[in-house]
């Protein structure tokens, strides 16, 4: 299906949607909004994605910088009805479902960005590892910390460590992140890693954050930030 | 409750009135900054590095702006990455080479450019009304570091309604609620000589006003925050500017 982006009207149908689902009686989902041309509109250029499940934030994040690319499209990050409308279209596969099997689709700001709000603009399920994944496009498997999870269910592990602007853009500390909290033979996050104990995302943020004040660690090489996290990061031999 | 981080090595905070940062765009649209630092009376090593960041969200562009004692200025200033000049913050940093390589002497963040049509201000807002789409809501307060207040672009004229009286009564007090609440309770901060520290500088802002006194113990903070908000309305007669206005358009 060719991209679209929602009109406020489409955008209010999803939100909509969206609300219903937390009640006894969800609405149906807005499949018609797609492409309805008073809920959706053309974009400048023709991007075209199939519906399909993703088994990872990284492989979604790959999937859509593979078609944006070839079609030569850079998707403006601040543009909320795009991101809202590619979150429409892959509602059905990324959602996750509760223990009742019902459909689960969280806080509205896993759908539709709320790119003025710093503090949320990751939680978004698509624009978020899209975004993650562009700031390491030299090497996009070194911020797998925060895309090897599935897409519907980031995890404590996302929420501490995409929050913080100084940890998603450093190079260094992502590398160590990924080292520490993905099994490179599975590729999936290890267990644990959202634990508020020893050795979990959490403890991770605060030793990072208190690393911040004393390094300037852009010019801290990856090697000697392993060497400097304690023992409790050293990835195991 | 968030880990208080400790500063083990006396890095400095570099003072917001030391750093003068334009943002522009040039002839060809794409967006520039201009930078200028005041770092001598810091006493910073001559041969500690100088990097200036501009960054939001996963967005981060490093600058190299030489060293303490030699500052060369980047030919190249453009902020690439960046789609529009709204929300970029930046921050400075200076951080040894020699001794401990690596270590940050100097810091200033959360840094505001202003466009070249501003003049320098000395005054730091507390409260900065933006524009953002935030649906339904009107308003809301936000917290990327300090708090700004964050207005729905949506509205017919945003300015206008920051302006009139009916939203002032109607909003400060509210967000002055919230902010306090968000650095006694949430943060476990209450410090007020910090003035680098935009919780300090809240704290300090409302202490100062007639009526609220100084903060509390713990177990004091919900009635000193009811205090402040009341004596904040009392300072700037919200209740009776509202009536006034409404008095007014009848």
């Amino acid at each position: 299906m060719k991209v679209r982006r929602f009109t406020p009207k489409g955008l209010s149908v999803f939100q909509q949607f969206l609300d219903s689902c937390t009640t006894g009686s969800p609405l149906p989902y807005p499949e018609s909004a797609l492409t309805d041309p008073s809920l959706a509109e053309a974009i400048s250029t023709d991007v075209t994605l199939e519906r399909r499940a993703f088994a990872t934030r990284f492989e979604l994040a790959a999937y859509l910088d593979d078609r944006f690319e070839a079609a030569g499209f850079r998707p403006p990050q601040g543009d909320g009805m795009l991101w809202a409308w590619i979150a429409c279209f892959y509602f059905r596969e990324i959602c996750p479902v509760n223990r009742r099997g019902r459909l689960d689709p969280g806080a509205s700001a896993r759908w539709i960005p709320q790119s003025s709000d710093w503090r949320r603009y990751y939680r978004h399920l698509i624009a978020g590892p899209y975004s993650i994944y562009q700031a390491h496009r030299d090497n996009p498997r070194r911020a797998l910390a925060l895309l090897c999870q599935r897409p519907g269910r980031p995890g404590d592990l996302v929420e501490q460590l995409a929050s913080r602007q100084e940890i998603v853009t450093n190079r260094a500390v992502l590398a160590v992140a990924t080292a520490w909290f993905v099994d490179p033979e599975t590729g999936m996050q290890r267990r644990g890693a959202n634990s508020k104990g020893p050795g979990g995302a959490r403890r991770f943020y605060d030793v990072i954050e208190q690393f911040d004040v004393t390094w300037d660690l852009s010019m801290v090489p990856e090697q000697d930030l392993r060497q400097m996290m304690s023992a409790e990061f050293a990835p195991p031999a | 409750m968030p880990v208080r981080r400790l500063n083990y090595t006396a890095r400095r905070r570099i003072r917001r009135d030391d750093v003068s940062l334009v943002i522009r765009r040039d002839s060809d649209g794409s967006l520039t900054f201009d930078a200028v630092m005041q770092l001598e009376q810091y006493g910073f090593p001559g041969d500690a590095r100088v990097f200036v960041e501009a960054y939001r969200q996963t967005r981060l562009m490093r600058f190299d702006f030489g060293t303490v004692s030699v500052p060369r200025v980047p030919a190249d200033r453009k902020l690439l990455v960046f789609e529009d000049e709204t929300e970029v913050l930046f921050r400075v940093r200076v951080t040894a080479t020699s001794g401990r390589p690596g270590l940050l002497l100097g810091e200033a963040d959360q840094l505001r450019p202003r466009n070249p049509t501003e003049g320098p201000d000395r005054r730091v807002p507390l409260l900065p009304p933006v524009p953002g789409d935030i649906g339904e809501e009107v308003w809301r307060v936000e917290f990327e570091g300090a708090p700004l207040l964050r207005i729905s672009s949506l509205l017919p004229d945003w300015k206008q309604t920051v302006r009139s009286e009916a939203f002032r009564a109607f909003v400060y007090p509210a967000a002055l609620r919230a902010i306090l609440q968000r650095i006694l309770y949430i943060e476990g901060y209450s410090e007020t000589d910090d003035f680098s520290d935009w919780r300090s500088r809240w704290l300090l802002f409302a202490t100062r006003i007639p009526g609220a006194g100084p903060i509390p113990s713990k177990d004091g903070y919900d009635e000193w925050i009811d205090n402040a908000v009341a004596a904040f309305s009392r300072l700037f007669a919200m209740r009776s500017r509202y009536t006034a206005e409404l008095k007014g358009a009848a």
